[in-house]
């Protein structure tokens, strides 16, 4: 049985592609997800704009002027944040021009009147909509650090944030500025570091951005957990619905399960194929945000054609290995309700490798990541988190590359034994012992 | 040379025992019958033929030779239930089947065309299997099954859900096909058309092989025990019930059939019946098939 015929492989693969590729359903899925996904980007940030922006009405209620108009100062006019070390400055000129993100104006009034009747007035003209909002910042409150702001919404997290640091940056430069210290050297003292950083690959300095490549990292992994998530299931529900109809006994009574098996992943698996080239060829055309900031990444994490193409091998190789271990799960049970009980196996070492990819990131060239680049579930993942952050020796690539074949070949092999004796058995799910008698059985 | 021969063939699937000790052969050209009760193991023996399972010991034997994937080309399985894709359009469908025989494209096309015609389904070729109702499903089913023109056809019940009209016309295949020189293996429990088509049988109970042979062979076996009586007694010949040489008795209107007590002399009883009655009719016949079965399995399984 091991004798795969391609003929018949391909006879196959070409039946299950055709089949899917024509239905209505596939088309459907096909448009709807970019538009899905479009909604979802905006949809969120259009209620966020509509929330927070505009210009907000805020009263800084201290009795210290200064301080007063230096929050007014600093929040009026929030200084361009050139020097976090997540990027360059024309990255957060472009992160600032995102709609939804901290881009609400400020109206400061300054009030020095902290007394007990004043807040109750202002908490009256925030009734009366006359003010969004108001810090309260006296004495005590300056000695505890600790501030109210009192507004008719509560502001996020992001608005808060910005807040702290207003009041923070306004309360050092005042405090430097009464230790004798000229404005310009307080700003200097204020000032951050932005930090640069250089990958050093072969004797070539490559100005890279960590946080791009381990995001492109993630991106990579998520789009390969998606489409094993999608096609994965898609192999396993086929396999289901033949296990249950008769046809798999005239099918197993002129190919062997094995053909049956390659050319159903083969198959299924090239649909998923074709519908992320359309789905790139849409976003490229249409110019969408996904199709430019994936060439942004690209240029930015300043991936050499060969990491690319490396990128396109595991992906590959990763998704093969995935399908057909959910092959190997749809041979195993009845009907696809146990499927998505089952469904968790497959994602369990995806999510595993999401885990691990942090510390793979950090440590690319630690024993245990070695180790577990070469662990063919993981690999897909960890692999290329190494060869972003620090290319690996090429035979290690390879080696990790060889092993997901070949462990994809006897998964294969493994799933025909186990679907040809597990469709006998109508109705009951198989138990461990029962699995591994059937593997045994040839 | 047999075109399949089974020899000492035994499967347990756990501790459930499927098969067991099962030998017959097929001569080439014959219509042989695979019978017995629900879950007997025909369906088992069918898989083995086939090789979706191999039996865990014993030999299955095809055109002389040990069990290859390669024989298969040469054999044709239409299982129980409808086995086609419900979605798929019914032409390609049978192109897709056909090309899995070994058949190119166009082959496989012409000959669903020819076949389509024959059995007056080809104007629903262009819809989806679905679409068709389940009568029609089974002669798509029966033309997937010969499509490659094998030389061992294995039918698992294939008339169920037939008409007597397109029963008819898949039986006329058959004989066809015989008459071609074809090899043909039914599995059923329908007596009476196994009665018609089959050369040869093989009864299985519980994997066991419990009665097999040529169907006139086996027939003349049981002797001509049964009797049937017209006659003009108004009760309807209960008095025969009492009757030593009567073993049991079905009445029917104005007539009844006797099955005579084992070693019991017909002619006695005809001299019982023609003191009470004026006879019309007294028969000596061979029991039918069905009556053989119901007796075999009931035996077996006491």
């Amino acid at each position: 049985m091991h004798n795969m015929t391609l003929r018949n492989v391909w006879l196959i693969a070409k039946r299950e592609y055709l089949e899917r590729v024509r239905t209505k359903a596939f088309l459907i899925f096909t448009l709807l997800t970019p538009a899905l996904a479009i909604t979802w980007a905006v949809l969120p940030s259009l209620m966020l704009s509509k929330k927070t922006g505009g210009t907000q009405h805020l009263v800084v209620a201290t009795a210290n002027v200064e301080l007063g108009s230096a929050i007014k100062a600093r929040i009026e006019e929030p200084p361009v944040d050139t020097d976090s070390e997540s990027g360059t400055a024309q990255q957060s000129k472009q992160a600032k021009q995102v709609p939804g993100v901290n881009d609400t104006k400020y109206r400061v009034d300054v009030d020095t009147n902290v007394s007990d009747e004043e807040r109750k007035a202002l908490q009256a003209r925030i009734d009366s909509k006359q003010i969004d909002a108001f810090l309260w910042l006296d004495q005590k409150s300056l000695d505890n650090h600790s501030l109210t702001y009192t507004a008719r919404s509560v502001a996020d997290f992001i608005e808060l944030n910005s807040l702290n640091s207003a009041v923070r940056d306004a309360l050092t430069k005042q405090r430097l500025h009464a230790q004798g210290l000229s404005p310009a050297a307080v700003e200097d003292v204020l000032k951050r570091f932005k930090i640069d950083t250089v990958q050093w690959t072969e004797g070539k300095a490559t100005k890279t951005d960590r946080d791009i490549q381990f995001l492109s990292v993630f991106l990579l992994g998520f789009v390969m957990y998606m489409t094993v998530m999608i096609f994965g299931m898609s192999v396993m529900r086929s396999i289901v619905q033949e296990k249950t109809s008769r046809i798999m006994e005239v099918l197993m009574s002129t190919v062997s399960a094995s053909d049956l098996m390659a050319g159903k992943i083969l198959g299924v698996g090239a649909v998923g194929l074709t519908q992320i080239a359309i789905w790139g060829v849409m976003g490229t055309v249409a110019a969408s945000p996904g199709a430019t900031m994936a060439a942004k990444i690209i240029k930015q994490a300043n991936y050499s054609l060969l990491t690319l193409v490396y990128f396109a091998l595991f992906f590959l190789a990763g998704y093969f290995l995935y399908s057909s271990l959910c092959a190997a799960l749809g041979a195993m049970v009845n009907s696809e309700q146990e499927a998505q009980q089952v469904q968790m196996f497959v994602m369990m070492p995806l999510i595993i490798s999401f885990m691990f990819l942090f510390f793979a990131m950090k440590a690319p060239n630690d024993p245990t990541v070695v180790i577990v680049s070469m662990i063919p579930f993981a690999a897909p993942i960890i692999m290329i988190t190494r060869i972003v952050a620090q290319t690996p020796p090429v035979w290690q690539i390879a080696l990790s590359l060889t092993i997901m074949v070949v462990t994809t070949y006897l998964v294969l092999l493994v799933t025909s034994r186990i679907y040809r004796v597990g469709i006998l058995m109508y109705g009951k799910r198989p138990t461990l012992p029962e699995i591994i008698k059937w593997i045994k059985y040839a | 040379m047999s075109t399949v021969e089974l020899k000492n063939v035994c499967k347990a699937y756990d501790k459930f025992i499927a098969v067991d000790d099962l030998s017959f052969s097929i001569a080439p050209g014959t219509m042989f019958g695979l019978l017995g009760p629900n879950g007997a193991g025909k369906t088992s023996t069918i898989r083995m033929m086939i090789g979706i399972t191999m039996p865990d010991s014993g030999e299955v034997r095809m055109f002389g030779q040990p069990f290859t994937r390669d024989i298969l080309k040469r054999v044709g399985y239409l299982p129980e239930e409808r086995g086609l894709y419900p979605k798929m359009v019914v032409l390609e469908q049978l192109v897709f089947i056909g090309e899995l025989h070994g058949l190119s494209a166009a082959e496989a096309k012409k000959r669903a065309i020819a076949w389509g015609e024959r059995l007056e389904i080809a104007s629903s070729y262009a819809k989806k299997t679905n679409e068709l109702s389940k009568g029609m499903q089974q002669k798509i089913q029966f033309i997937a099954t010969l499509l490659h023109d094998p030389d061992f056809i294995i039918m698992d019940e294939p008339f169920s859900g037939l008409d007597p009209v397109n029963s008819k016309l898949l039986e006329d295949v058959l004989i066809d096909l015989r008459k071609q020189g074809k090899t043909i293996l039914f599995s059923t429990h329908r007596m009476e058309q196994v009665e018609k088509l089959c050369d040869s049988i093989c009864l299985v109970n519980k994997g066991k092989a419990v009665l097999a042979g040529e169907l006139r062979e086996v027939k003349s076996r049981y002797g001509k025990n049964q009797v049937e009586i017209t006659f003009e007694e108004s009760d309807d010949g209960a008095f025969l019930q009492q009757d030593q040489t009567v073993r049991s008795l079905d009445r029917y209107e104005g007539h009844v059939v006797v099955r005579l007590a084992p070693g019991a002399d017909a002619q006695t009883l005809l001299k019982t019946v023609t003191q009470r009655s004026r006879v019309n009719k007294f028969e000596l016949m061979e029991p039918s098939l069905e009556e053989i079965f119901i007796e075999v399995v009931g035996k077996t399984d006491a």
